[in-house]
């Protein structure tokens, strides 16, 4: 009974689904960006791994001038569907407001393109997937070692693409840590401790992505890569990505 | 500036480095001697600062201030200003009279304008006709009684026409008021400055302009003259007017204005004095004395602009403003120019008005835009309007349009901010047929490009639909699978444990029948229970049996006979309960009976259960 009404639910949710998004996408090109967004978000709830969803989401914040929250969304459409050309240029386009680019000084165009090509969840299901693989292949190997030199290759290459998928993606996870933010309040102070007694050491701009280093109490501490800075925040001033 | 220029003699000398350059004219060349001359001297450079000329002793003339008048251009971010200071010449004799070269000093380097020549006649007398311009506005008002308060407007003055000259009781002093003490930072205050004289005075005063520090002060031409009873005296007076702009709040003060001048003093007289025909001679009746005479200070508060409700776009401005806009053609084609002209006019200090909020103008290229001022100081206010021309090229075709120009001022009688607007614009671009054709000349020449795609400008681009693809769905899905990531390892362990497993197999044949050997009687119990022959199924069950302890007893399966097994069971170390055995040797023929008996009854579950029980107690018995 309880998949019944599962299943029911499912096809009930869909087109109400699809309606606040269609709602979301009136009020976008109608000029009630807030409203968009509302819609974008409420959307979201239900489809958290809609890529579309968070970059209309970003448009939508984007359009109604923070900064902030646009980046954050373009940052996460990012992460599910990195190939998207949409997504990079609309990301790209909002973090340079921010005093940021999306591809770091000095990496060649092509070299950071092939490096973002998969996203992190896609390289992590490629290593299990060939993880699976090799390990099948090694017990078809076992059961039937007459068949070695037949299976040989086959398992060769599910080693070499297991190891290659994992390197991938550990470096990917090296590179981006897990735990980022988008700093969601213009002109930021970052001061040198959790609380209003410490002093700003610094100050930085809305949209600027920053990787969250611990947290006390209401209080973020933060570090920027690009500025080697880092300072603590209180944490409404920090979107989580 | 001059009502007409007769005649013009000017030097134009530039001083090298700075492009500063000085010049002078006058009204006329040739004078009566109750007529005026006007003199201008302007003084041009590159900055909005320029000094002042340094004039020259005039023993034939009296030299009066009649203001001064700035222009200041802004052209590409550059600079380009004028003065031009007015002075009133009345002539003291008759014949030739020079106005000698006018000196502007500048970083230790000067330049001269040449002498300019007048020619002073008796009044009345005919004045060359070629040497005489317009008569003066001045002349007429000199003739004119004044029995009332009557200030005469424009650059004439009446010459004093009192006989007597009183020292003691205030016969000449100055004055200095402004119209408010208390206003705005960079409103308007007015400062006047009033010197009156009751006496004929031997010369020319000296004026000295007071000190404005802290305010910003523009000159309010013209100098005004007239005649005025105070306390039933007669008193000619000269008014010199200036408008003050706070720059700063606070206490301000302009500090006092001052005159020099020089009076007579009438000495006693004794006709019988031995030396009376002597001083009757060198005209010593009458005694010279010299006055400095000084207004009294003066102190304005200067508030500041409040701070509440100030909007981000406001520059400075103080006063009443209002913003226009026009463009010189309201229909071009792509890439063809159009001047856009807003002009912000109005009452305050227009030299302070900052650029007004352009608009956005995607659609159009939009170029340096040229800023002029002009002043005027009509009614004693300050006022006037400055021009910003900017080049504007269309980018695509249709209407465009121009919004509104915005321009943001502190209106001091309102105690508010306000927001002046220009009105809204359309500029009909039509498409170039040869692409983006700009006119030679233009200064917007060989930027537009030519061919290809042209950015408009830059924005995010447009929502998107739809889902992440399957490929991607999938692979997340094994990312996120969690705990059966396991599966394929312990596959891989289980194939290890079984091909070791097989290994042990096969090397101890009769352990691995001994330890499998109820295991494979159980599978065979549980196939004669699905036979539905009842002699197959005894068959199938006394197989299992056979079997079993064949395996147990590590000997072959055929052949075996009960009474052979009850030996075996019986000779083995340690010996099996002598009732186990009985027990098999009864399962062993009731099992031979069903299986080849006609008429006996078949296997059935309940001998397959005692069957099994059997095993079981075999296992237990026949321990290793």
């Amino acid at each position: 009974m309880k998949i019944i009404t599962a299943i029911f639910a499912i096809f009930l949710a869909a087109p109400a689904l699809g309606q606040t998004i269609v709602d979301g996408q009136k009020k976008y090109d109608s000029g009630d960006y807030n409203g968009a967004a509302a819609a974008f978000s409420k959307a979201l709830v239900d489809e958290p791994r809609n890529p579309a969803l968070h970059y209309d989401l970003g448009n939508a914040w984007f359009k109604a001038g923070k900064l902030g929250p646009a980046i954050a969304s373009y940052q996460r459409a990012f992460d599910i569907r990195p190939r998207d050309p949409d997504i990079r240029y609309n990301l790209n386009f909002a973090l340079k407001r921010a005093g940021e680019e999306l591809r770091p000084d000095g990496t060649p165009p092509a070299l950071f393109y092939l490096f973002t090509i998969l996203s992190e969840r896609e390289l992590a299901g490629l290593h299990w997937l060939f993880c699976a693989a090799m390990l099948l292949l090694g017990c078809v190997l076992v059961l039937r070692p007459q068949r070695r030199e037949d299976l040989f290759p086959f398992l060769a290459s599910a080693v070499l693409l297991w190891a290659g998928a994992g390197l991938w993606w550990g470096s990917r996870n090296a590179l981006e840590p897990e735990d980022r933010g988008v700093i969601v309040k213009s002109t930021a102070e970052l001061r040198s401790g959790p609380g209003e007694n410490f002093g700003v050491s610094f100050t930085a701009p809305e949209g600027r992505r920053v990787q969250i280093l611990s947290r006390s109490g209401g209080w973020l501490e933060i570090g920027i890569t690009k500025e080697g800075a880092k300072g603590w925040l209180p944490s409404e001033a920090v979107e989580k990505i | 500036m001059m009502p007409a220029l007769l005649w013009l003699m000017s030097s134009f000398l530039g001083l090298a480095h700075a492009q500063l350059s000085i010049s002078a004219d006058v009204d006329k060349t040739a004078v009566a001697l109750n007529d005026q001359i006007v003199l201008g001297v302007t003084v041009t450079g590159p900055e909005a600062s320029l000094p002042d000329p340094e004039i020259p002793a005039m023993p034939n003339f009296s030299i009066y201030s009649s203001g001064r008048n700035q222009n200041i251009t802004f052209v590409n971010g550059r600079v380009s200003s004028s003065i031009t200071f007015t002075y009133v010449l009345e002539p003291r004799a008759l014949g030739r009279g020079v106005i000698p070269p006018i000196t502007l000093t500048y970083k230790g380097q000067q330049a001269h304008t040449n002498p300019i020549e007048i020619q002073v006649f008796k009044p009345g007398a005919p004045v060359p006709a070629q040497q005489r311009g317009p008569a003066p506005v001045s002349a007429q008002i000199q003739q004119a009684p004044a029995p009332t308060p009557t200030p005469s407007p424009g650059p004439g003055r009446a010459p004093p026409q009192v006989k007597r000259a009183v020292i003691n009781g205030s016969p000449v002093f100055v004055q200095a008021q402004v119209d408010k003490k208390s206003a705005y930072v960079n409103e308007q205050i007015t400062l006047t400055i009033r010197f009156c004289t009751a006496v004929s005075l031997l010369s020319a005063p000296q004026y000295n302009a007071p000190k404005t520090d802290g305010f910003l002060a523009e000159d309010l031409p013209p100098e005004r003259h007239g005649s005025t009873d105070i306390g039933g005296r007669t008193y000619t007076f000269s008014e010199i007017k200036t408008a003050l702009f706070p720059a700063q709040a606070g206490r301000l003060t302009v500090s006092p204005a001052s005159v020099r001048v020089q009076m007579q003093q009438n000495v006693n007289v004794d006709p019988t004095a031995a030396d009376f025909f002597e001083r009757f001679m060198s005209g010593a009746f009458v005694n010279a004395i010299t006055r400095d005479l000084n207004s009294e200070p003066v102190i304005v508060e200067a508030q500041a602009l409040p701070a509440d409700g100030k909007p981000k776009d406001f520059s400075g401005a103080v006063g009443a403003f209002r913003v226009s806009a026009a463009v010189d053609r309201s229909s071009v084609k792509v890439g063809d120019a159009v001047n856009l002209t807003v002009t912000i006019s109005g009452t305050g200090n227009i030299k302070a008005i900052g650029d007004p909020q352009m608009p956005d103008l995607t659609n159009f290229r939009v170029y340096d835009t040229v800023t002029s001022l002009n002043l005027d100081r009509k009614d004693d206010k300050v006022q006037g309007s400055k021009v910003f021309k900017t080049v504007l090229v269309p980018r695509v075709s249709g209407d465009l349009a121009i919004p509104p120009v915005a321009f943001t001022y502190f209106d001091p009688e309102k105690k508010s901010y306000v927001k002046a607007e220009s009105l809204p614009l359309t500029v009909k671009s039509a498409p170039s047929p040869g692409g983006p054709a700009v006119p030679a000349g233009n200064p917007v020449a060989g930027v537009v490009a030519p061919q290809g795609v042209t950015t408009v400008s830059e924005d995010i681009r447009y929502l998107q639909a739809g889902r992440a693809r399957p490929i991607s769905r999938f692979l997340e899905a094994v990312a996120g699978a969690g705990p059966l990531h396991a599966v394929p390892i312990f596959a891989f362990a289980f194939c290890l444990g079984l091909v070791q497993y097989r290994k042990l197999g096969s090397a101890d044949p009769a352990g691995s029948r001994f330890r499998g050997a109820a295991k494979t009687a159980s599978a065979k119990i549980g196939q004669s229970l699905k036979a539905s022959d009842p002699g197959k199924a005894a068959g199938l069950m006394a197989d299992a049996l056979a079997k079993y302890l064949a395996d147990k007893l590590a000997q072959p399966a055929s052949g075996l006979t009960a009474r052979r097994v009850a030996d075996l069971l019986t000779n083995r170390m340690p010996p099996v309960d002598a009732a186990l055995i009985e027990r098999v040797k009864e399962m062993w023929d009731e099992l031979d009976m069903r299986r080849f008996s006609p008429n006996a009854p078949g296997g059935g579950a309940p001998v397959a259960d005692s069957l099994r029980e059997l095993i079981d107690a075999l296992e237990k018995e026949l321990k290793r």
